[in-house]
């Protein structure tokens, strides 16, 4: 009885495994089909602790040269700040000294706000720095979705654990949830407006013309 | 005798900067290079060389010119888009004196400030022609505060004491809108002389040309524009500066590529053309 039971747990932990790898896949794919344009809204916890108001447009261009835009529209603080992220480098706008900050992609903190938000439009990425789980499903307006669960494999990221809900009828993000140890919510984020958008390279790069460009290596 | 050595020193300070250019570039370790030729009317002429490279996570800055030398270490902490904190220091040395100068700027959310203090011995431009023609201590302050999203307020405050010990101070404060365009207002005075100032800002095309226009009016007069015109995606700009100032003094400079030539009067004429290798890394 105990060896039935022994062999149907593991039998259930495999097909549990094959459907967040399957779900991730699937996600992956979806994502990387053509370029893509969301709303992200909802509350972060800054640095210093304080929660606020958060709204940024992520723009993702999906591909082996993949490229994405996260700008910020809330805060108010940060309204017009940017973050274009490459293959090879990151480059960081701010708009009170307009100044466009340029490093390597495997130096510079991308996190900023205590989410990686071009995770988000990574799956694989995602999948490779958090061990991924399948909690269940979850009926939302946006009609039925998986709720997945996450633990980082590293604690550099900042976070002790993350709930992601997955649009079925087309797999994609639709809200994330981190919490540090203690269970607090250290972000709590969700995807509006997501459509299909014929982006350029050259839009996602757009900058003030006049930004002083500093590079950092 | 004296003035045998002095020629010999000056010869060899000529050899360090030509091995130290040559070094800098043949090791493949200076992540720009700009060499220089400057001149100013009746009998000025001198080449420049400025290096960057790094150091870990510093920058070692290096500035050439005929009769000085300059040396600097800067270094940045970022916080991605929340902001970021830069530091440095430079010191200066030449025939006619010395001098040194640090500063500090940090970006943070709604707030950005920066400060900066120097002392020279001797007017600035004799230690890097792209200095101004003043010596003694300066110390500058600069701040903003974003209001909120479309407003911002700016404030500029500035101390100078000449090597005669002539003190003087100035201040700015001012107001930017942004809508489709940024409009600034502000009042500002420099050394006891009032002054309003105007300025806009805003794209002229889909293609991104860009022009900002300040305007100090009043017992202080100056005007500064700026016209940049992308070129490409690779960050090239074609830049056209120009400001007019009464009394009367005014600069033209030109930017394009590796190029960038500044012609300016203020009482002479002078040149300034530079060429920039870029290997890299910081700038």
């Amino acid at each position: 009885m105990k060896k039935l039971l022994a062999i149907a747990l593991v039998s259930f932990g495999l097909v549990a495994a094959q459907t967040i790898a399957e779900i991730t896949r699937q996600v992956q794919a979806n994502l990387d089909r053509s370029p893509w344009e969301a709303t992200i809204t909802g509350r972060v916890q800054l640095p210093d602790g304080s929660s606020q108001d958060a709204e940024f447009r992520l723009q993702v261009i999906p591909g082996k040269e993949q490229l994405a835009r996260v700008e910020f529209k809330k805060p108010a603080a940060l309204e017009g700040n940017f973050v274009v992220i490459s293959d090879k480098e990151v480059w960081n706008y701010l708009f009170l000294t307009n100044q466009v900050i340029i490093q390597p992609r495997a130096k510079a903190r991308v996190e900023g706000l205590g989410v990686n938000l071009t995770d988000l439009g990574d799956f694989n990425q995602l999948a490779e720095r958090v061990t991924l789980r399948l909690l269940g499903e979850q009926n939302t307006p946006a009609g039925a979705a998986w709720r997945i669960g996450g633990s980082p494999k590293d604690a550099s990221l900042g976070f002790a654990s993350m709930e992601i809900l997955v649009l079925k009828s087309d797999p994609r993000p639709l809200a994330i949830t981190l919490r540090d140890s203690s269970n607090k919510v250290l972000a709590d984020l969700s995807f509006s407006n997501f459509r299909r958008a014929s982006l350029t390279p050259q839009i996602l790069r757009k900058r003030p013309a006049d930004a002083e460009v500093l590079r950092r290596n | 005798m004296i003035r045998m050595g002095f020629h010999q020193y000056r010869r060899l300070l000529h050899f360090v900067l030509i091995v130290l250019g040559l070094q800098l570039s043949a090791a493949g370790l200076a992540q720009s290079l700009t060499f220089g030729l400057f001149g100013r009317l009746p009998d000025a002429l001198t080449p420049t060389a400025e290096a960057t490279l790094p150091l870990g996570d510093f920058t070692l800055e290096a500035r050439l010119q005929r009769n000085a030398l300059g040396i600097g270490l800067a270094s940045a902490l970022e916080f991605s888009a929340l902001g970021r904190l830069s530091y440095g220091v430079r010191a200066g040395l030449g025939f006619a004196g010395w001098g040194v100068e640090s500063r500090i700027g940090g970006t943070f959310g709604p707030v950005a400030a920066s400060l900066e203090a120097g002392y020279s011995s001797t007017l600035r431009s004799d230690l890097w022609v792209g200095d101004e023609a003043l010596g003694g201590l300066r110390v500058g302050l600069l701040g903003r505060y974003r209001l909120g999203p479309r407003e911002t307020l700016g404030l500029g405050l500035g101390y100078k004491r000449n090597l005669a010990g002539l003190a003087s101070g100035s201040g700015e404060l001012s107001y930017a809108l942004r809508q489709e365009q940024t409009y600034t207002f502000g009042l500002g005075v420099d050394d006891s002389r009032l002054y309003a100032l105007l300025g806009w800002r805003g794209e002229l095309d889909e293609a991104g040309t860009l022009l900002e226009a300040t305007l100090r009016a009043g017992q202080y007069n100056r005007l500064e524009t700026t016209l940049t015109l992308p070129l490409d995606e690779e960050l090239n700009n074609l830049k056209l500066r120009l400001t007019a100032a009464y009394p009367w003094a005014a600069s033209l400079g030109v930017e394009a590529y590796r190029f960038r030539a500044d012609a300016s009067y203020d009482g002479g004429f002078s040149l300034w053309l530079r060429y920039t290798l870029s290997f890299g890394g910081t700038e």
